[in-house]
């Protein structure tokens, strides 16, 4: 991906939404949906959430002002949907109206049981975290972001994303330790 | 148990796989499914627009004559009845109101209802089922929703209320909210939640003490109610809460044992139980223990108010420890139980039965 096609992408918008659709899609869908599966874990909410972020986008490139910065912008497009998603799934479980997901498939089919088991078993207990705490140790150890990429795609300082990144991971550890 | 190292880089390795396997037929398809969506939502905006500006149009008028008026429908009148005139079919749709305030039922037949509607006051009942609830902050009017004997007082925020039968639920997004019921008040902030026991009976006074979700971060001053009858009671279950609240699930299941064979025969006992089984099943990682508590509770109480909460609890229970045959067990009871219940699509997958 180089800027100079993004710039390409931007002008293309000024003149056809149409187009501009079409064209991020080809060249971002798949990263956008990785993103999502990855934050989210459930492939029954993929193709609603990709076209959630896509039609914020489409709504928003014209006004994207560096260019070589839409990937990272919708990644926090896809980050904030996501994370309105996941507070509603929460109240909905609490309010025992949402079944908890199998994720034993979330993998490549090509997996081993032991890897199925392990994404499974940490995607329901990152059912039970905060959201926030959750978004945090996603985007760091499953998206495999840095710590400062954490935090800008989060809005948090920092020392937060480092805190909700700790504090996820050693809630982890106690649940995976007890199992 | 693996070290932290070893644990984040099989995390790693093992999200690697994860692919969202989108062809580029997937891809193209999506393209033309959110370009319809995306016009679908225009025309939907330009419908609301004219709906707002029908609802300022007689807002204005009747206001102007110094009377209340409902923002979101006519006073009392539910959403069902509101959207749909004449079909005895419920349907859920969302109140909006004009400070763009929404409240959207959980659930399809759950009914909300514009009780009170005033410049400085706005109070939504909820008669079915539940509510989640985007409230705009104005210092000059509060945000009540009504649920039975519990009433949520909001103070700029986003929240969910769910009634049953014998309890209420409420969960908070962001910002805080006050819970208050015939014995006392509650706060609630982001990342909170708690059930608060309503009167099912005369014989049976609303309990004064939430039951919490466990595992919040976020620990708010809890505020019990004023005691009645059993105060030691009351001390232990604010005692329990507030050890949860400040991250201590084990000293809060101890005391709640306390309470239990100190109290077994008090009528906030059950409360008390099902929550010690939350805290085992959710914060503690003890499924068999956890699956033992919620056996108990209904065994002692098997037509009882908390008796679904806890068979689907121990169906839970059960399939995290492993133990699917009981599990699957507990499940096909809860179907045959409670065919209808709120956690049927919990429970069946906890159970197997797909």
């Amino acid at each position: 991906m180089t800027a100079g096609h993004d710039t390409e992408l931007r002008l293309v918008s000024t003149t056809s939404d149409d187009r501009t659709l079409g064209g991020i899609y080809r060249q971002y869908g798949r990263y956008v949906a990785a993103v999502i599966l990855r934050l989210q874990g459930r492939t029954s909410d993929l193709e609603d959430l990709i076209q959630d972020v896509f039609l914020e986008a489409s709504r928003g490139i014209a006004h994207l002002r560096e260019p070589a910065a839409i990937k990272g912008w919708l990644a926090t497009i896809a980050v904030r949907t996501v994370r309105r998603r996941l507070r509603r799934q929460r109240t909905r479980r609490f309010f025992g109206l949402d079944a908890s997901a199998g994720y034993e498939n979330l993998v490549d089919p090509a997996a081993s049981p032991v890897d199925r088991v392990l994404v499974a078993t940490i995607f329901r207990l990152l059912d039970e975290m905060s959201v926030e705490d959750r978004i945090a140790f996603s985007l760091r150890y499953v998206q495999g972001e840095t710590v400062d990429k954490v935090a800008e795609l989060a809005g948090c300082s920092l020392a937060t994303a480092n805190r909700r990144i700790a504090r996820a991971l050693a809630a982890l550890e106690k649940r995976m330790a007890d199992e | 148990m693996s070290e932290p190292a070893d644990l984040t880089q099989r995390i790693e390795r093992v999200a690697a796989r994860i692919d969202p396997r989108l062809s580029d037929h997937d891809i193209e398809r999506l393209v033309i499914a959110t370009r319809m969506r995306g016009r679908r939502r225009a025309v939907k905006r330009i419908g609301l627009s004219m709906g707002a500006l029908a609802v300022a149009a007689v807002a204005l008028a009747v206001f102007g004559r110094g009377a209340k008026v409902p923002w979101g429908g006519a006073r009392g009148t539910s959403v069902a009845e509101q959207t749909q005139a004449g079909s005895s079919t419920p349907v859920a749709h969302p109140l909006r109101f004009a400070d763009g305030t929404l409240a959207t039922p959980l659930d399809a037949g759950d009914v909300l209802v514009v009780a009170e509607s005033a410049p400085g006051r706005v109070r939504v009942d909820i008669r079915r089922g539940g509510g989640r609830f985007q409230v705009t902050p104005n210092k000059q009017r509060t945000f009540a929703v009504s649920a039975g004997p519990v009433t949520v007082t909001v103070l700029g925020t986003v929240f969910a209320v769910r009634r049953l039968e014998d309890r209420v639920g409420v969960t908070v997004e962001r910002g805080t909210v006050r819970v208050a019921w015939p014995d006392g008040v509650h706060v609630l902030n982001a990342g909170e939640d708690g059930w608060f026991a309503t009167a099912t009976a005369a014989a049976s006074p609303p309990a004064p003490a939430p039951a919490s979700k466990p595992g919040d971060e976020s620990a708010a001053a809890h505020k019990a109610g004023p005691a009645r009858g059993d105060n030691t009671v009351d001390e232990l279950l604010a005692a329990a809460d507030t050890e949860r609240a400040k991250g201590h699930p084990e000293e809060a299941a101890a005391i709640l044992r306390r309470l239990l064979q100190a109290h077994a025969g008090d009528r906030r006992a059950p409360l008390a139980q099902l929550t010690l089984g939350r805290l085992l099943l959710l914060d503690l990682g003890r499924p068999r223990e956890a699956a033992q508590v919620f056996a108990e509770l209904r065994a002692a109480a098997p037509d009882g108010p908390f008796a679904a909460d806890a068979l689907a609890r121990e169906t839970e229970a059960w399939s995290r420890a492993g133990r699917t045959a009981e599990a699957h067990a507990r499940a096909v009871e809860y179907l045959r139980l409670y065919p209808d219940g709120n956690r049927a699509a919990a429970v069946r997958k906890f159970g197997g039965i797909e």
